[in-house]
C-alpha cells in the first residue's frame, strides 16, 4: 500500500522562540491507516498536527526543517490551498472553530469555498451531520449548542468535505463516552468508505486500542514508541500515557502461567473471549466473593434541592428548559460525581448551588439559607465553585495575588489573608510559586491555581467543572488526588466530568442525568451496575465494569478497577 | 447560557427576498429617514421600517430591546441640545439654563425617529439576512469580499465575546466580587480594579482565540484574496414586487418633500 503521509527528519522551531518543539520526527503512514498519538502534555502533538496539516509553516511562521510529503506534495513547496484540499483538520477547542451563524452554514463553509453545486453541498452537509449525530440541528444557532454538540459541528465540518487525510486533535475532550464511541465509530466507518487516512491525538487509550492501526507515543518533541495498540500498551511504562483497562488487567495476569500463552486484550469484546476460555478450560466453578459498598455516613443535608426547575431564554426564541422537578440532597463529606450526556443540566445544576443561577421554580437550600433570597457573592463563602478553563478567573501576575483575591472580597484582614493563602497553596501542592506569574504555568498548575483560590474561601462545599479536560492523564491523577485529599478534610466536593475512569476511581456517589432530571443517584458501583439505564444518559460504564457485566456469570459484584478484576480472578478455584 | 444571535429564520416571505433588494430597502430607509425632521413624518418613516419587521414576523421584542433605549435617549439628548444651537421657536417652558421651544422639541422627536428608524430597519435586515446571503448580497453591490466577510467575522464575535463576558463575571462573582459594591463613589473609585478583574481574562482568552480562529479560516480554506463563487441568485416575482412597492413609497416620500413638507427651517 503507499505511503500518503512521509515525515523525514522533521524540526519545528514556532516564530519568535529558539526552542525545536519537534526534534527529528520520521513517519510514513499508509493509505486507509489510522494512527493515534499520544502523549503527555507538551510533547509536540498538537505541532505535528500543524505541521501535517501545512498550517505550520503557511499559516503560522515559523522554521521547518526536514520533510513532510502528503500525497506526493511536498507541503513547503505548495500554496496552502492545495495542500488544504487534500487535509481536513479539527482542532481541540470547539468554540473557535464555528463562523456560520447555522450549524449548516457553519458546516457548509468548506465546501462553499471549495465552489461545489448547492445540490451536492446539501447532501454533504446532510450526511456529515448525521455521521455525528446531529441530525435535526441545522437550522440551530452553533453558539447557544453544548460544548460537545460544537465539537461535533467542526467535525461535521472536516467530514463533509470528504479529505483524503483527516487530522484531528483532541477531537472528543468535552464529549460524553457514548458521544466519543460515537465519533470513534464515524471515524473508523470512514476510513472504510472512504479509505480516509486518519490521524488522531487522544488521551483516550481505550478508543484508540479499538480503532488504530499503530500508535505513536510522543514525549518532548520526538517519538519515543511505535508500534502496533497491543505492542504499545504493554511497553508504555511511565510516558504519562493511560494504559486501557483490559491491558492493565492482562499485565496483572500475564504474572501467572494460565494467561502467558494469551496475547493481551485490546477491547472489552477480546478479554471476556479469552478470559471465559481461561474459565472454561480451568473449570472454574465458584464466582468471584461479593465487593461490598461501604456505607456513606448522613447527616443533616447541606444542599436540598426541592422541585427545581430552570429555564434558559424565559419568553424568547430560544427558550430551553434545562432541569425539570429535580429533587436532591447533597450531605456534608459527600466525594460526588456529576454525569450525563452533554446539555443534560450537569452545569446549570451546579451553578445553582452558589447561586449564580436562580430557580425559574423550587428552591435550592444551601445551610438552610434559600439561594433565591441570598446573592451568589455571600453563598460564594459557602459553596466554591471552580469553572472548567481556569483561564476565566485569572488575572493577576502573581499566584499569590490570585488566590488572596477571594479572601480580600471577603474583607478578611491582612493576617486571616496571608494565612489562608499560604494554606492554600500548601492544600495544592504550589508552595513555592507565591511570586510566579500564572499566565506562564502549565494548564493542570493553572487549574490548581483556581482551585487554590477557590479554597482560600475556606468553603464547605467545593464544585468542580470539568476538572480534567484537556489535560494529559499524569496531570488528571494529580487533580483528582487533590480533590480527594480536599475531601478527606470533611468538605463536600461535587465534580462534573465525562470520564468514567476518574469516576470509578474517585467517587464514591454518583448523579447520573439526562434531560434535566436525575436518573440515578448512589453509590458508585450501584450506579455503574445499571448499564442499561445508564445508556439512556448516554453513559458508558469504564472498560473493566463492563467486562464484570459480560462475565456476571464469574463476577458477583460490578467491578471498578482493573486490581478489583484481578483480585476477584485470584479468587476462583483452581487459579488461587 | 448567554448567546447573542441576529438573524431569526422564519421562513417568511420576507427572509426569501434577494439579497440585493433587502440593501436597496435599507438603503431607502436611511435615505427617507434623514429626509424629514418633522416628528409626524419623521414618525411614519419609522412605521415604514417596523412594517418590515412585522411582516418578517421577527420577535419585535429583540428589536426593541436594543432600539428603544437608543430612540429616547437621541430625542431626549436632542429636545435639550436643540435649543443651545438653534434660534427661532416659541419657547414653550424654561428649566435653569436650558430653554425648549416648540421647534426644538419637534426636531428631537424627529431625531428619535429618524435614529429608530435606521436601528430598526439595520436590525430588520440582519434578522432576516442569513451570513451568507449577507456577505452575497454586499458582493453583488460591490462591497469587496474582504469588507464583507470582516462583517461577518464581527457577527462571529460577538456571541464568542459575549459567551467569555458571561463566563468571567460568573467566575468571578464565584469568588464574592461584586461589582455593584459600596456607594457610587466607590465603585468610581474602584472602577480600574473592576475593569482588570473583567478585561484581563477576557482579552487574554480573546488573544488565545484569535489565532485559534485564524487557523481555522485557513484550515477551511478561506481565501480573502479570491471570493469563493457564489450562488446564482436570481430575481423572482416578489422581489420585483418588493422592489416596486419600495420605490413607490420612496418616490412618494421625495416627493413630499420636494413639495416643502414634512421639513422645519431652522437658524443656526
Amino acid at each position: 500500500m503507499t505511503d500518503v503521509i512521509e515525515i523525514r527528519n522533521l524540526r519545528y522551531t514556532y516564530a519568535g522562540s529558539e526552542d525545536l518543539v519537534l526534534k527529528g520526527i520520521d513517519l510514513a503512514v499508509r493509505k486507509g491507516e489510522i494512527v493515534g498519538v499520544m502523549g503527555p502534555t507538551g510533547a509536540g502533538k498538537t505541532t505535528l498536527c500543524l505541521a501535517l496539516s501545512g498550517l505550520a509553516p503557511h499559516s503560522i511562521g515559523g522554521k521547518i526543517e526536514g520533510e513532510v510529503v502528503i500525497s506526493g506534495m511536498k507541503t513547503t513547496e505548495h500554496e496552502y490551498a492545495d495542500v488544504a484540499r487534500k487535509i481536513g483538520i479539527v482542532f481541540q477547542d470547539p468554540e473557535t472553530q464555528l463562523f456560520g451563524m447555522e450549524v449548516e452554514e457553519d458546516v457548509a463553509l468548506r465546501l462553499v469555498n471549495m465552489e461545489l453545486p448547492e445540490k451536492e453541498i446539501e447532501e454533504r452537509v446532510k450526511s456529515a451531520l448525521h455521521m455525528v449525530r446531529l441530525d435535526g440541528f441545522e437550522k440551530r444557532f452553533p453558539y447557544s449548542l453544548s460544548g460537545g454538540e460544537k465539537q461535533r459541528v467542526g467535525i461535521a465540518g472536516a467530514l463533509a468535505a470528504n479529505p483524503e487525510i483527516l487530522i484531528l486533535d483532541e477531537p472528543t475532550s468535552e464529549l460524553d463516552p457514548i458521544g466519543k464511541r460515537e465519533v470513534f465509530d464515524a471515524i473508523r466507518a470512514l476510513r472504510e468508505l472512504r479509505e480516509t487516512t486518519i490521524v488522531v491525538v487522544e488521551h483516550n487509550s481505550d478508543e484508540l486500542a479499538r480503532i488504530a492501526d499503530r500508535i505513536l507515543v510522543m514525549k518532548e518533541g520526538k517519538v519515543v514508541l511505535e508500534g502496533e495498540a497491543r505492542d504499545v500498551f504493554s511497553r508504555v511504562g511511565d510516558l504519562g500515557v493511560r494504559i486501557p483497562d483490559v491491558v492493565q488487567l492482562g499485565n496483572l495476569l500475564r504474572t501467572r502461567d494460565e494467561w502467558t500463552e494469551y496475547d493481551y486484550p485490546l477491547t472489552v469484546e477480546d478479554a471476556s473471549h479469552i478470559l471465559s476460555t481461561i474459565i472454561q478450560k480451568q473449570k472454574y466453578a465458584s464466582t468471584t466473593s461479593e465487593i461490598g459498598t461501604p456505607e456513606i455516613e448522613r447527616e443533616e443535608p447541606i444542599i436540598e434541592v426541592k422541585d427545581l426547575w430552570y429555564v434558559y431564554g424565559r419568553g424568547t426564541e430560544e427558550q430551553t428548559t434545562a432541569l425539570r422537578e429535580l429533587n436532591l440532597e447533597i450531605y456534608q463529606g459527600d466525594l460526588m460525581a456529576l454525569i450525563g450526556q452533554n446539555g443534560s443540566g450537569k452545569t446549570t445544576l451546579a451553578k445553582h448551588f452558589n447561586g449564580l443561577l436562580k430557580p425559574t421554580k423550587g428552591s435550592v437550600i444551601v445551610e438552610g439559607l434559600d439561594t433565591k433570597k441570598i446573592p451568589a457573592t455571600r453563598l460564594a463563602e459557602i459553596v466554591g465553585y471552580c469553572f472548567q478553563n481556569p483561564d476565566h478567573q485569572i488575572f493577576n501576575t502573581k499566584v499569590w495575588d490570585e488566590i488572596a483575591f477571594g479572601p480580600r472580597n471577603l474583607f478578611l484582614t491582612e493576617k486571616e489573608i496571608r494565612d489562608r493563602v499560604s494554606e492554600s497553596l500548601q492544600e495544592v501542592g504550589l508552595k513555592g510559586y507565591e511570586n510566579r506569574n500564572p499566565f506562564f504555568l502549565g494548564k493542570g498548575e493553572r487549574q490548581k491555581v483556581a482551585v487554590a483560590s477557590v479554597l482560600a474561601m475556606y468553603p464547605k462545599v467545593l464544585v468542580i467543572d470539568e476538572p480534567s479536560t484537556g489535560m494529559d492523564w499524569k496531570d488528571s491523577i494529580s487533580m483528582m488526588e487533590l480533590v480527594k485529599k480536599i475531601n478527606q478534610t470533611g468538605k463536600t466536593v461535587i465534580f462534573i466530568t465525562h470520564d468514567m475512569n476518574l469516576v470509578a476511581k474517585y467517587a464514591r456517589r454518583v448523579i447520573v442525568m439526562a434531560e434535566g432530571k436525575v436518573l440515578l443517584d448512589g453509590p458508585t458501583r450501584s450506579v455503574f451496575g445499571q448499564e442499561e439505564t445508564l445508556r439512556k444518559a448516554f453513559i458508558k460504564p469504564p472498560e473493566i465494569t463492563q467486562l464484570s457485566h459480560m462475565l456476571r456469570d464469574y463476577f458477583k459484584s460490578t467491578v471498578l478497577s482493573p486490581d478489583e478484576a484481578y483480585d476477584g480472578l485470584l479468587h476462583l478455584s483452581p487459579m488461587n | 447560557m448567554s448567546v447573542y444571535r441576529l438573524y431569526v429564520d422564519k421562513g417568511t416571505f420576507i427572509h426569501r427576498l434577494h439579497p440585493i433588494v433587502k440593501i436597496v430597502w435599507l438603503f431607502t430607509i436611511v435615505v427617507l429617514a434623514w429626509t424629514f425632521n418633522r416628528w409626524e413624518y419623521a414618525f411614519v418613516i419609522f412605521l415604514w421600517a417596523l412594517l418590515y419587521a412585522i411582516l418578517s414576523r421577527v420577535p419585535l421584542k429583540k428589536i426593541f430591546g436594543t432600539a428603544f433605549l437608543f430612540v429616547i435617549w437621541t430625542a431626549i439628548l436632542s429636545i435639550i441640545l436643540w435649543p443651545a444651537f438653534l434660534r427661532g421657536g416659541n419657547v414653550v417652558f424654561e428649566w435653569n439654563v436650558f430653554r425648549f421651544t416648540d421647534i426644538g422639541l419637534s426636531v428631537g422627536i424627529a431625531y428619535g425617529f429618524r435614529i429608530g428608524a435606521c436601528m430598526v430597519a439595520a436590525l430588520g435586515w440582519l434578522m432576516t439576512t442569513s451570513q451568507r446571503e449577507l456577505i452575497e448580497g454586499l458582493a453583488d453591490v460591490r462591497v469587496p469580499y474582504q469588507f464583507s466577510f470582516g462583517i461577518m467575522l464581527a457577527l462571529r464575535y460577538a456571541p464568542l465575546l459575549l459567551g467569555e463576558i458571561g463566563r468571567v463575571r460568573e467566575a468571578q462573582k464565584s469568588r464574592a466580587f461584586n461589582w455593584n459594591r459600596g456607594s457610587v463613589k466607590r465603585r468610581i473609585q474602584a472602577f480600574a480594579e473592576n475593569t482588570r478583574v473583567l478585561v484581563v481574562p477576557v482579552f487574554n482568552r480573546m488573544l488565545s482565540s484569535v489565532n485559534q480562529i485564524a487557523l481555522c479560516l485557513d484550515s477551511k480554506g478561506c481565501d480573502f484574496s479570491k471570493p469563493p463563487k457564489r450562488r446564482k441568485l436570481r430575481f423572482n416575482r416578489f422581489d420585483k414586487g418588493f422592489l416596486a412597492v419600495t420605490f413607490c413609497v420612496t418616490a412618494f416620500f421625495l416627493a413630499l418633500r420636494i413639495m416643502g413638507y414634512g421639513w422645519i427651517t431652522m437658524l443656526a
